[in-house]
């Protein structure tokens, strides 16, 4: 009897809501930290990148519009769909980056955390940093905080996954959308996490992850 | 493209250097978040400072009185 094959997922990028191929039809192959060969993931294109942007600026003016109370509510969503499938993500961790389970937990319960704790600013953040300011004629004069737009997030190697969520955060909370150029080193987390916020009431759009060397991007924008 | 910031996490200085460069051209802000890895868990991460990089300022005038 032949042994039998595992199969072999090929992860997808995360556009516009939709888990695209990449255009490109190209894949790599994801390593763990010992050189074993995990999976495979879609090898993200300039045009992909492209794709993205334009998902992204789409997607901004509903998300930028949405109450800041409702926002907060989708990212405390968020947080308690990763709680949920923590599972699949520490085993994610745990055969990318070769961490240790107690330290894969602590890294996706602390990702979890990051999710609340930015998911209580959405509606706190215009007071603190607004104002109101004093002018010399009678009028009030008020200077609010607002979305600045389309926002790459270049995500560092390690801790994969946390790393990521923390700097998605902020970013999303006031509105923007965002695109995730995602770990070169491990990309499967990512991967995994944009399978998670897909499931999360986050309009489609407003967070895409694409996948390829870090420097190509860099020359693109 | 038609993208408004970059928030760049990633550590590595050759990227950030040719961003940084980029973003005198054709981008509004590029934000550099460089921590150690043992940084990332720590409350320094969980700074709403961090919500300022990528926010602009609307300044709005309404008369008082009308």
């Amino acid at each position: 009897m032949s042994t039998r094959l595992d199969v072999k997922k090929t992860y997808k990028l995360y556009i516009g809501g939709k888990f695209p191929r990449s255009e490109s039809g190209r894949y790599l192959p994801a390593k763990s930290a010992s050189g074993e060969h995990l999976d495979n993931y879609a090898h993200a294109s300039r045009k992909d990148f492209r794709d993205a942007v334009v998902a992204a600026r789409a997607a901004f003016d509903g998300w930028a519009k949405a109450s800041a109370y409702n926002r907060g509510q989708i990212l405390y969503r968020a947080a308690e769909m990763l709680q949920n499938r923590e599972g699949e993500l520490l085993n994610e961790l745990a055969r990318s980056t070769g961490v240790s389970p107690a330290k894969a937990k602590r890294e996706v319960t602390l990702a979890i955390d990051r999710l609340v704790h930015f998911a209580g600013w959405t509606d706190k953040y215009p007071q603190v940093f607004g104002s109101v300011n004093p002018v010399a004629s009678s009028h009030f004069n008020f200077s609010t905080p607002e979305p600045t737009g389309v926002v790459v997030v270049l995500a560092p190697d390690e801790p994969s996954l946390l790393a990521l969520v923390s700097l998605i955060a902020p970013v999303i909370l006031s509105g923007n959308a965002v695109i995730v150029v995602s770990s070169e080193k491990f990309p499967l987390p990512a991967v995994t996490f944009t399978e998670i916020l897909a499931t999360s009431d986050l309009p489609g759009g407003v967070a895409s992850a694409r996948n390829s060397r870090r420097t190509s991007p860099a020359t693109w924008m | 493209m038609d993208v408004n910031a970059i928030v760049d996490g990633s550590g590595d200085a050759e990227t950030g250097t040719k961003l940084q460069a980029g973003t005198a051209i054709n981008l509004k802000r590029y934000a550099k978040r460089s921590l150690a890895t043992a940084e990332w868990f720590s409350d320094k991460v969980e700074d709403p400072y961090w919500i300022l990089d990528t926010v602009e300022f609307k300044t709005a005038w309404h008369p008082i009185g009308l």
